[in-house]
């Protein structure tokens, strides 16, 4: 299996441990990740501009067509912009028109011959489940994690075709798959606020604290994401931002390709697990000193 | 009587004015480093404290025993340019020629009283191998130049603007190079250069042997000579060649192997004898002095002075952690950095949000134009409101991802100074279209609206989406039955955070408003600006209205009208 892959504009500086986790993880099942010289997906700028944007998604797109490979991105934003800009190529034709003349500047077209993956989905339906469970050597049982959803690959669900919008189970298919538990959370589709941030700092804050405090309620021992973003404002945001006073009520947060990593038995170093703002209490020490604890 | 430069004293006073100037141009520029306010001025500090702080750091850096990563970046990324090499293949080879080529005829050539010689005693400027390297390094220069012009042709464009320095700098180089290789030539056909060498240093006899002589070098070496009648046999060329290698040879290797001076020589015979009348040879001789010298004294004003302000920003960069900036030696860096900036565009090309600008074609979205940007708000001069907004929308609409940064051949920390930029923005009161919304409200915003339709109809037709008219078509949103379920799932409105900022228009009200025809007041509302686009409201509504979509539109469409607006009026208007 043979993936462009669409790192979007925050992976390489702000989160580098997800690349490394994601080709670790990737790599034993045999998938190949090819890295093109792409752009932004469009998604910041979609406030803004709606033709810039389907624009830096389409030469994205067109980028990977020219190379006939399928585009994997593992973060959430980055995959609803792609979608949504093939789904709008895809209907309006007037768009498309002129998209395609701006492209053919640099000898690219859009002809909308790909396919655009979230990482969860090559996961589950591509290497399958069967094998997931077959590659877990060392399963993360008694760690309790709370699903987090991620909105942009979830909804519209008649454009991101990524699951059930309302009683979505992917996730937690696949986190069961390492061992770990999972927890029914009422806030679990609800978004994680790094969309305001910077614009509504006190709004961001505000819609993250709720799922925090949803998913310690819940009984988390920390929440799983599979979004740059999402993990962003879960780990980095929360830890910067959370008043000394506060800390104990801190969610750590934990990126997917980092659990399954771990229970796949891959070493903390590429999984880049410390370079997580906060850690795991159950798993920090405990991982480090007895490999059997769970 | 032509002199050289260490006989001529008009020559040496001409060097030393130029010395003169350039460190003192030097001097100048590298103490408007720590004078410049580039960034936010909340993070302005007095002079003295930006002079400790970056002495500090050249202390700490050289105490570090990081020797290794100094080393690394000096000999990598300083000399052999590896970071050129990173992007752009052709470039570094343009660069490597000009740099090297261009270095080594400074040192082996033009410093040969104080260089070569010292190594190689026995130095003389005619012998091999200096005859055919000084040929080699001009030629390397002339290819790196004939690239850089073709680079410059060829990718012409937004990504690459060339300007008045990028000119210069290729033309003064041209007219050293093309000079050099003029005199050369001209001496080589010179007549009275080889009648002077002749009384100077010649042991012949009598005119039969001054005849064999020049017969062996009009043939062989190319000088052409006014008045030479003896007819020319094998055995006078012969002699001549046998007086050449007693007199001659010892410092004096054949002319051919100057490899590009001698067919230019050979191109030049025609014009040979009355260009010797005139004595061309010293007339360019002095062309290609004053040229070297026009370009040290102008070097710190001119792109030229890259080749200190490049070395020191990669070893500054290449040995700092690019995300933790050290603010209080921040702006001289800055300062610095700006001046190391070669503009040769490989940040715009790498630009992650390129797109957006060809699209809307707002230049200052490119990094290369937002240096410039950076350059001139930091100069004092006053930008205009219009001009302050585009700068304000280029800034903002970079992702931040570093990739400019990354590429960059010269190691600016470029995403630090679109930091600092924006935070200067702020201050001017041009920061993210999503805070300065916020100083008016709904209504505010509408009355704003409305009053600039009725003054500028045309604007009125560009802001009408091109391809999707969701806000405007009835279809689309009189479905609504205000049954609240949007209202009831959004996480904005369940927020709540302050209420003073609390959402005022809830999504189905933004539905009534549409049906109203009111769009203008939905335009501004918080609940448009604040929305984190999650799509619960879309998914959820039982009539299958795009709510997050049609709240998108209003954004793009508002955006089209605030821009134009004046931020900084006052409420009465």
């Amino acid at each position: 299996m043979k993936f462009a892959f669409f790192k979007g504009c925050k992976i390489p500086y702000y989160l580098g441990q997800y690349e490394t986790s994601t080709r670790a993880v990737l790599k034993p099942f045999g998938v190949r990740l090819v890295d093109l010289e792409f752009n932004c997906c469009g998604y910041p700028n979609r406030d803004l501009y709606f033709e810039s944007f389907v624009l830096s998604a389409a030469r994205n797109l067109a980028l990977a067509e020219k190379k006939k490979l399928d585009i994997v991105t593992p973060c959430k934003c980055c995959y609803g912009s792609l979608k949504h800009a093939v789904h709008y190529l895809h209907e309006n034709e007037k768009l498309r028109r002129d998209v395609n003349a701006v492209l053919a500047g640099e000898g690219l077209s859009w002809k909308g011959t790909i396919q655009v993956h979230h990482l969860l989905t090559v996961l589950c339906d591509d290497i399958g489940l069967p094998a997931i469970y077959a590659s877990i050597v060392r399963p993360l049982g008694g760690l309790t994690v709370a699903a987090h959803y991620g909105c942009h690959a979830l909804r519209p669900s008649n454009v991101v075709h990524f699951d059930d919008p309302l009683a979505p189970s992917i996730f937690e298919d696949l986190i069961a798959a390492t061992g770990a538990k999972t927890v029914d959370w009422p806030r679990r589709l609800d978004c994680c606020g790094n969309p305001l941030l910077g614009k509504n700092n006190a709004l961001s804050l505000s819609l993250m604290r709720t799922k925090t405090s949803d998913a310690a309620e819940s009984g988390a021992d920390c929440i799983c994401t599979a979004c740059t973003y999402c993990q962003i404002q879960f780990d980095a945001v929360q830890s910067a931002e959370t008043p000394e006073d506060q800390r104990e009520s801190m969610v750590p947060a934990i990126l997917y390709t980092q659990l399954l990593g771990l229970s796949m038995g891959l070493s903390e170093r590429s999984l880049g697990i410390s370079r997580n703002a906060l850690s795991i209490e159950k798993l920090g020490p405990a991982w480090k000193l007895l490999p059997g604890a769970f | 009587m032509i002199k050289t430069l260490l006989e001529s004293t008009f020559l040496f006073a001409c060097l030393y004015m130029a010395l003169g100037i350039c460190a003192l141009g030097i001097l100048i520029r590298i103490a408007r480093w720590f004078a410049a306010d580039i960034g936010p001025r909340s993070a302005v500090i007095p002079v003295w404290m930006r002079v400790a702080a970056a002495t500090k750091g050249f202390v700490a850096t050289v105490f570090s025993l990081r020797f290794f990563l100094f080393f690394k970046v000096l000999v990598l990324d300083v000399m052999l340019q590896a970071r050129i090499i990173k992007t752009d293949l052709s470039r570094w080879i343009m660069h490597i020629f000009i740099f090297f080529g261009f270095m080594l005829l400074l040192l082996m050539h033009a410093l040969d009283e104080l260089v070569t010689k010292k190594v190689f005693p026995e130095y003389y400027s005619t012998l091999a191998p200096f005859q055919q390297l000084r040929n080699v390094f001009g030629l390397m220069v002339i290819v790196g130049v004939a690239m850089a012009i073709y680079r410059r042709v060829r990718q012409r464009g937004p990504m690459l603007i060339t300007r008045y320095a990028d000119r210069y700098a290729v033309i003064i180089l041209a007219v050293i190079m093309i000079s050099g290789f003029l005199v050369e030539a001209s001496k080589i056909t010179s007549e009275s250069v080889f009648n002077r060498m002749m009384k100077d240093f010649s042991s012949a006899g009598g005119p039969a042997d001054e005849d064999a002589i020049k017969a062996f070098w009009s043939g062989e070496y190319g000088t052409v000579f006014a008045d030479f009648k003896t007819p020319v046999t094998p055995e006078l060329i012969a002699r001549g060649k046998q007086l050449n290698d007693e007199s001659c040879g010892s410092c004096h290797a054949p002319t051919k192997t100057a490899f590009i001076s001698f067919p230019v020589a050979r191109a030049l015979r025609p014009a040979a004898v009355p260009m010797d009348r005139i004595q061309a040879d010293v007339i360019l001789y002095y062309v290609h002095v004053l040229a070297c010298f026009a370009g040290l004294a102008y070097l710190p004003f001119s792109k030229f002075f890259h080749i200190i302000t490049d070395p020191l920003t990669m070893i500054v960069n290449g040995m700092s952690d690019k995300k933790k900036v050290n603010q209080a030696g921040a702006m001289p860096r800055r300062a610095m950095e700006l001046d190391a900036c070669t503009n040769c565009g490989t940040c715009s090309r790498y630009c992650s949000v390129a797109p957006v600008f060809r699209m809307t074609g707002n230049e200052t979205i490119l990094p290369s134009h937002k240096i410039r940007t950076i350059r001139s708000l930091s100069s004092g001069k006053k930008t205009g409101a219009d001009e302050l907004r585009k700068i304000s929308e280029g800034a903002f609409i970079c992702t931040s991802c570093y990739r400019c940064t990354e590429v960059c051949p010269t190691g600016i920390n470029l995403q630090d100074q679109w930091f600092a930029s924006k935070e200067l923005l702020a201050e001017k009161g041009y920061p993210l279209p999503h805070v300065w919304m916020k100083q008016f409200n709904a209504s505010e915003w509408s009355d704003r609206i409305r009053a600039g339709e009725a003054t500028r109809e045309k604007d009125v037709d560009t802001i009408k989406g091109r391809y999707y008219n969701l806000t405007a078509d009835s279809d689309v949103f009189a479905p609504c039955i205000q049954c609240q379920t949007c209202t009831n799932v959004c996480p904005v409105v369940a927020a709540q955070t302050d209420r003073k900022d609390a959402v005022d228009i809830t999504p189905q009200k933004i539905m009534n408003l549409l049906r109203l025809g009111l769009n203008d007041l939905a335009m501004g509302s918080r609940m448009v600006w604040d929305c984190t686009t999650c799509y619960q409201c879309q998914e959820h509504c039982p009539q299958g209205i795009q709510v997050t979509d049609i709240i998108y539109e209003l954004k793009n469409k508002a955006y089209g009208h605030f821009k134009n607006i004046d931020r900084t009026a006052g409420n009465d208007s």
